[in-house]
């Protein structure tokens, strides 16, 4: 992609130059979406008792077949993937730091997603198991372990995001794009 | 400590963090499985009445003993087949033919020692409004369901939401573009 922004110290390209704020927005947007889907699905199974076959989020009540569908969820962690790894030019010290360790932990979460959609697709599944299984379960094998995957991915995004938007004068100097508050020269 | 240090420290320890968690999932996860959604849950209305009860578990089960029965309001046990083990479930054929209030009762074995028992009472009613396209309940092992039913569960989900909060408030009070 072509250089389109640049700062006193760093070239970058318009998604993490003077496109991060909208790129980032939509990205944050689509993680939040998914994220609302499942504190619903939470909610739905804790609070109202739902029995969980019909405990589906918002979407999954209208289009169940979204909440089985392994392409679907397969979808989700790979543009998780290309978005952590695509924005990340744009973080720059602390906050760089926590969207790497986010982009790492979510190339393992996307790896497991691949294999279970493997699974899926050719009905062998891992350790002779009866349904799609990540290698993981293998030492933990518990219906929360893609919970536990998504919450490690996620919380080193928010921090991220807070250094990002708030970043210290010499984190600011090197960034090119609008997200965080103009730097005061006095 | 100049700043690469320090946060490279911090990374570190977040990683060794990561680690820590990942060895206490391996530990708690050794303990066996874990039963997980009954159907039909206890206080289920249904419309139609199901033609098995099942009892999914979180990894494939080899039971040693299997006890599970459905009896209808007068404590009368339903007609029903034999238990099947499919991979992480347990499943028994039930006639049911009538409306009213019945009790799924279970008691299973595993080979490990480990006894589940429970009682789910439900309701069939073919009064209640019908359902909607794709309510059809399916077993739940292939479902997109993260939702354990164990404190871990309730934890990762107060951090996930309360990270949900701290993100959107970040988002709404994000600073407005400099000018250019």
């Amino acid at each position: 992609m072509a250089t389109l922004a640049r700062n006193n110290q760093r070239s970058v390209s318009w998604m993490n130059g003077a496109g991060h704020r909208l790129t980032l927005g939509v990205f944050m947007f689509i993680v939040l979406a998914h994220w609302a889907e499942h504190l619903v699905q939470a909610a739905q199974i804790w609070a109202f008792n739902q029995p969980r076959p019909q405990a589906r989020g918002v979407l999954g009540q209208f289009y169940p077949w979204l909440v089985s569908s392994e392409l679907l969820h397969y979808g989700y962690a790979i543009v998780m993937l290309i978005g952590l790894f695509a924005l990340r030019d744009g973080f720059v010290g602390r906050a760089r730091t926590w969207w790497t360790v986010a982009l790492a932990i979510q190339f393992w979460h996307h790896i497991e997603h691949l294999l279970l959609l493997i699974q899926a697709q050719t009905h062998h599944f891992l350790f002779g198991a009866a349904v799609p299984t990540s290698i993981l379960q293998y030492f933990y094998p518990r219906v929360e372990l893609h919970l536990f995957y998504n919450t490690v991915v996620f919380v080193p995004m928010v921090v991220a995001m807070y250094f990002h938007l708030r970043p210290k004068d010499a984190e600011r100097e090197l960034t090119a794009c609008t997200c965080a508050r103009e730097l005061v020269r006095v | 400590m100049n700043s690469t240090t320090r946060w490279g420290r911090i990374a570190a320890a977040a990683g060794a963090v990561i680690v820590v968690a990942i060895g206490v999932l391996m530990y708690a996860g050794s303990r066996g499985a874990d039963l997980g959604p009954v159907y039909p849950a206890d206080g289920a209305a249904l419309r139609e009445p199901p033609h098995q009860v099942s009892l999914t578990f979180d990894e494939a089960v080899r039971p040693a003993q299997i006890h599970i029965g459905v009896s209808d309001g007068s404590g009368h046990l339903v007609p029903s087949g034999a238990p099947e083990v499919a991979g992480t479930a347990i499943n028994k054929l039930v006639t049911i033919r009538a409306d009213g209030d019945y009790v799924l009762a279970y008691h299973v074995v595993l080979d490990d020692g480990r006894t589940f028992t429970g009682t789910n009472r439900f309701r069939v009613s073919s009064t209640l409004a019908a359902p909607a396209p794709g309510d059809v309940a399916q077993p739940a092992a292939g479902d997109h369901d993260h939702f354990g039913s164990d404190p871990l569960s309730v934890v990762l989900t107060v951090v996930a939401a309360g990270s949900v909060i701290a993100l959107l408030v970040m988002l709404i009070h994000r600073p407005q573009p400099r000018r250019s």
